[in-house]
């Protein structure tokens, strides 16, 4: 803990943010302090070490950690992007469709600070709190009436060519214009051996009648840790499509957490989850329907090879006035190896009478009929197996709404499985 | 085309095949009939290179090459098929995508030009066609879903797209009811050819009726116990195969 008083410290000696923020920060920090980090004697957090993070002498990011970096660093991917770079934003190599208006966190708090701080609960998330004591980079998007692209928009965070470990806690926040529609790619990737962590907060208010597609991509460095919160707020007729899909990082954590607050809310939270060698994954996702008439849909996928672990803990919250709701929530887990490990978790809180609500989850390995059925045909076993694990896949790919998007996905999907075969 | 010679079997130890001799010649349809639990699966799983089947005894030649040599997918590169009598389902993969693979793993085999898209759409149209199966399936996962009837019109399919030579039919007209049968037997007999041979493994004599088996064998407990022509089919199902135990006891 004296590590991260010393950062706060460091960051606090800036003087160039209003006092109510550095009251704001401070607040927070004291809070982080009297939760702790996260033990694994904690329910939410029983089957994650953090350890690593913990000791990792991790230091905020710096001027100095800025690389020289071209727009090509920005390829993957052939849409507007919003570019950091080590925690830095890079405005001359972003750029954002017409109608979306683009704001740093200083920017918008200065003009509202509720723009910024409005919209999720941290509660007892010791990484949520300590994002608003040390939140040292992102942006506030602003999908305003006037937006009408088609294109994805991205919010790129990139970590690269590091030279010593450093830590970051970028917070996105969006806001929908009523009946805007959008689709909005997060997406954190990373090379190089040296260890670094993101502590990322989201925060997404979709409006009445608006549509929210979310596509948060983690494919961060092996040598990386990745926690972070998404918080959804589902109002009334609006429609939410969220995708999650990981396949990097030595550690990963994400907690989402949707309120449908309104009727006629929709919202559907995916995930792709994709882990190797000691890699350990973790989603904590919590659907509370607070308002009656709404539906809502989870549907996890693990693949898990190596000696990797994932964890899922889904939970339906259905309060008591939210009669005539529709929940549905499923997790399915390939294992790939006999040394991985998989604990899921799907529960049901539901306090009203008049409500329709499954789940389920399955945890098995690639059927030997279905893989010689395959064989069969004159497929050989590294084709059948991709296959068959392209297929099971599928069923969360297949429903990115936005196809370049989906097209990328797939590539991840692809080379992840090249890496996993490759060994 | 296919020999088998005193093929021994055993699963976990307990001997299934217990000595079959079986020769068919290219352009021949033979039937092999028997009652559960006889071992007739497990042939044809045998042909098609199941692991979990231990060849104890025996040899199987196909065209000359040692079958039991050969990796699963090496025999269906080199023309083997099986249809199952319970094909497995293959979840979010659909038929159009398998079907190209597979398609395209045996040209490539063959040194053949691979298909593009649209050459491979216009050509499963018209195999599709062939077994009264509408386009739609193109788009559906394998089996994911389909009927018993759908299930084994579409191993027919597969087998008219994947052109092979030797076609092995599990009990493909077991579940079906009379339209399906007629439908996989047309399929059967447009795919005969003289260089091609078919072993239709079946319980029931109703699918011979529309077919021409040239030898019909008759297999119980492990064993080909008779063999003889079309007419051994009919014998069988007026007296069931009881006689044929008594007799092989005796």
């Amino acid at each position: 803990m004296q590590h991260f008083e010393e950062q706060f410290a460091a960051l606090s000696g800036t003087d160039h943010e209003p006092p109510s923020l550095q009251q704001l920060r401070q607040t927070a920090f004291d809070q982080f302090k009297e939760i702790g980090f996260p033990q694994q004697s904690w329910e939410a957090w029983r089957f994650t070490n953090l350890k690593s993070v913990e000791r990792g002498r991790f230091r905020l990011a710096a001027a100095k950690d800025l690389p020289t970096i071209s727009d090509e660093a920005a390829i993957g991917l052939q849409i507007p992007t919003l570019l950091f770079v080590n925690g830095h934003y890079q405005p001359n190599l972003s750029k954002a469709p017409a109608g979306v208006t683009v704001s740093t966190l200083l920017e918008s708090y200065s003009e509202d600070a509720a723009l910024v701080t409005n919209g999720y609960d941290a509660g007892r998330s010791p990484f949520a709190v300590l994002n608003t004591a040390m939140m040292n980079s992102g942006l506030h998007l602003r999908f305003t009436e006037e937006f009408s692209s088609d294109s994805a928009v991205r919010f790129l965070y990139l970590t690269t060519k590091l030279s010593e470990p450093i830590m970051n806690h970028p917070r996105l926040v969006v806001d929908l214009a009523d009946g805007a529609q959008a689709t909005i790619v997060e997406e954190y990737r990373g090379d190089g051996e040296q260890p670094y962590w993101n502590n990322a907060l989201t925060v997404l208010r979709a409006s009445t009648n608006s549509q929210l597609n979310h596509v948060r991509i983690q494919h961060e460095a092996a040598s990386a840790s990745n926690l972070g919160a998404t918080f959804y707020q589902a109002p009334a007729d609006s429609a939410i499509h969220g995708t999650y899909l990981s396949a990097g990082s030595a550690l990963h954590r994400h907690d989402v957490n949707v309120v449908l607050s309104g009727e006629g809310a929709d919202v559907t939270v995916n995930g792709l989850c994709l882990t190797r060698e000691t890699e350990h994954a973790d989603h904590n996702i919590i659907m509370d329907h607070v308002s009656e008439h709404v539906t809502s849909r989870m549907l996890f996928k693990y693949i898990l090879a190596d000696r990797s672990s994932g964890v899922f803990n889904g939970r339906a919250v259905v309060r008591q006035d939210a009669q005539k709701i529709d929940a549905n929530q499923t997790n399915n887990n390939l294992l790939l190896s006999n040394d991985a490990l998989m604990n899921s978790n799907p529960q049901l809180e539901i306090y009203a009478d008049d409500v329709r609500c499954t789940h389920g989850s399955t945890t098995g390995q690639i059927s030997d009929d279905a893989l010689f059925y395959l064989r069969s045909r004159g497929l050989d076993t590294a084709s059948a197996k991709a296959l068959l694990i392209n297929g099971f896949a599928n069923e969360v790919v297949e429903e990115i709404k936005d196809d370049t998007v989906q097209a990328y996905a797939r590539d991840i999907l692809e080379s992840w499985l090249e890496g996993v075969n490759r060994g | 085309m296919l020999e088998i010679k005193n093929l021994r079997v055993t699963v976990e130890e307990k001997p299934i095949l217990k000595g079959i001799d079986l020769k068919v010649n290219a352009g021949e349809l033979h039937a092999i009939m028997g009652p559960n639990g006889s071992g007739k699966s497990t042939l044809a799983h045998v042909i098609a290179g199941r692991e979990i089947y231990e060849v104890a005894e025996g040899e199987i030649t196909y065209n000359g090459k040692d079958l039991l040599d050969m990796d699963p997918d090496e025999r269906a590169l080199e023309g083997v098929f099986m249809s199952y009598q319970y094909p497995a389902v293959i979840p979010g993969v659909n038929l159009a995508y398998f079907m190209k693979a597979a398609a395209n793993a045996v040209r490539k085999h063959r040194g053949e030009p691979e298909m593009d898209a649209v050459d491979f759409l216009s050509f499963i149209k018209e195999k599709l066609a062939e077994v009264e199966m509408d386009e739609a399936y193109l788009k559906r996962a394998v089996n994911d879903g389909f009927s018993g009837g759908e299930k084994k019109r579409n191993e027919i399919l597969q087998m008219l797209t994947l052109d092979p030579s030797l076609a092995v039919l599990d009990e493909t007209d077991s579940g079906l009811d009379i339209d399906a049968v007629r439908i996989v037997a047309d399929g059967v007999n447009k795919f005969r050819r003289d260089d091609r041979a078919v072993v239709v493994i079946t319980h029931y004599q109703r699918i011979l009726q529309y077919m021409d088996p040239d030898v019909v064998h008759v297999l119980m407990d492990g064993r080909i116990i008779r063999s003889g022509g079309k007419n051994l089919a009919h014998e069988l199902e007026e007296k069931g195969y009881s006689w044929l135990r008594e007799e092989a006891a005796a």
